[in-house]
């Protein structure tokens, strides 16, 4: 054998295996997982899970494809748009913020969750969080079987908000997006799983 | 790097909000007396009802309250801590100077004595509650509330009455809103987009540099 001939030999097979490891890839995408050190220890539980077959939608733009995130730590699983950033802050006091953001469209959302022990929530912990006060066109959602209040909020920052808040197992959980996206907020709250 | 707002959506109609409230608050009336100078035995004050009161008639007059309902149990982060009463006086169109009015006074642990709360003066011709008194930061109050003070707070009920009048008091509490245990008290920062001007172009929203 030439050289040339083992040189071609070996292009084939590292392009061969390059192929079918893009195409292994792509039948089971690996759940995305939450950077905190916090969070590494929890997130191995979260590893052990089986990834989950993707939705058709998950409030993806045209020609994005639809990846799981999973917070072991914070028990939940969702499918977002693979053209987002994805990062997450410790907030202290057992909370976090974990921001899902596209920069080439303005399309985001965030999520924060915070140990909460109530069932409902208190007006002292939407004034809390919410400084504006502004809490318009209530309604409720269910986000895997638990009852969720979505409603029309103001950051003045973001301006006008679309959020829904939920709680469960000891965690309030508040999604947060601009509210001229509050259907995808609505399309990828679909694919929420509590795990 | 401070974020600009520039974005104008179109306002919301703006509709009533449904309480989604969680009793996070406790409330506890006083239920006895130390020492008093009311025109008689201040029973009725402290049976926790606002069926029947006790009458005053006499201005600085004053019941020691020196306990509550609440004792020991309580858990939770005290937020705040007010107190309000249930009173009338004898207010009449014809008789405007019968303007006297309950007033609180906070002792601290029993023995430190706060700052004096009470209504404006006029007419409380019909039995009803006070304002909410908010003490949690009087001068005089603990700089970090805890439940062995609430169980150790004491009340002056004093009738406050700078020409005529008589008052008649009901009842004295307290109320503590707290963030139950296991709770977290750490409050959202809204970091979508964080640094990042928004603004709205042409029907799209567009960020702007960092």
């Amino acid at each position: 054998m030439t050289m040339r001939t083992a040189s071609l030999t070996l292009s084939a097979v590292l392009c061969a295996a390059l192929v079918a490891g893009a195409a292994w890839y792509l039948r089971s995408p690996a759940p995305q997982e939450e950077l905190s050190a916090a969070a590494a220890a929890a997130a191995t539980t979260s590893a052990a899970l089986p990834p989950r077959p993707p939705p058709a939608a998950c409030g993806q733009a045209a020609g994005a494809a639809c990846v799981e995130f999973r917070s072991a730590q914070y028990h939940f699983s969702l499918f977002h748009s693979d053209q987002k950033d994805v990062k997450t802050y410790d907030e202290g006091g057992g909370a976090a913020t974990f921001t899902f953001e596209n920069f080439d469209n303005a399309h985001g959302f965030q999520i924060f969750v915070v140990p909460y022990s109530g069932t409902t929530i208190s007006d002292a912990r939407f004034a809390e969080d919410e400084p504006s006060g502004v809490r318009t066109n209530l309604t409720t959602l269910m986000v895997d079987g638990v009852a969720a209040a979505a409603f029309d909020s103001y950051d003045e920052n973001l301006g006008d908000t679309y959020e829904v808040w939920f709680i469960h197992d000891g965690y309030l959980y508040e999604l947060t997006t601009l509210k001229a996206f509050a259907g995808s907020m609505r399309e990828r709250l679909a694919t929420w799983q509590f795990i | 790097m401070k974020r600009t707002f520039l974005i104008a959506f179109a306002a919301a109609a703006f509709l009533a909000v449904p309480a989604l409230a969680r009793a996070d608050t406790a409330t506890y009336c006083f239920t006895s007396f130390s020492a008093t100078t009311w025109d008689s035995t201040p029973t009725q004050i402290v049976d926790c009802n606002t069926a029947d009161g006790t009458n005053d008639n006499n201005n600085g007059h004053h019941v020691h309250l020196d306990a509550s309902e609440y004792t020991s149990g309580g858990s939770g982060t005290i937020t705040k801590v007010e107190l309000r009463v249930y009173y009338k006086n004898n207010w009449a169109a014809s008789a405007t100077t019968r303007n006297n009015v309950a007033q609180l006074v906070p002792y601290f642990g029993g023995t430190s004595e706060g700052s004096a709360y009470n209504d404006a003066l006029g007419n409380h011709a019909t039995a009803g509650w006070s304002a909410y008194f908010d003490i949690t930061s009087d001068a005089s109050a603990p700089a970090s509330w805890s439940w062995s003070d609430i169980a150790g707070l004491d009340v002056d009920l004093i009738d406050d009455r700078p020409s005529s009048g008589q008052i008649t008091v009901y009842r004295v509490e307290m109320r503590v809103t707290y963030t139950p245990a296991g709770d977290s008290t750490q409050a959202r920062t809204l970091r979508l987009f964080e640094g990042f001007v928004i603004k709205l172009v042409s029907g799209t929203i567009k960020l702007l540099g960092q």
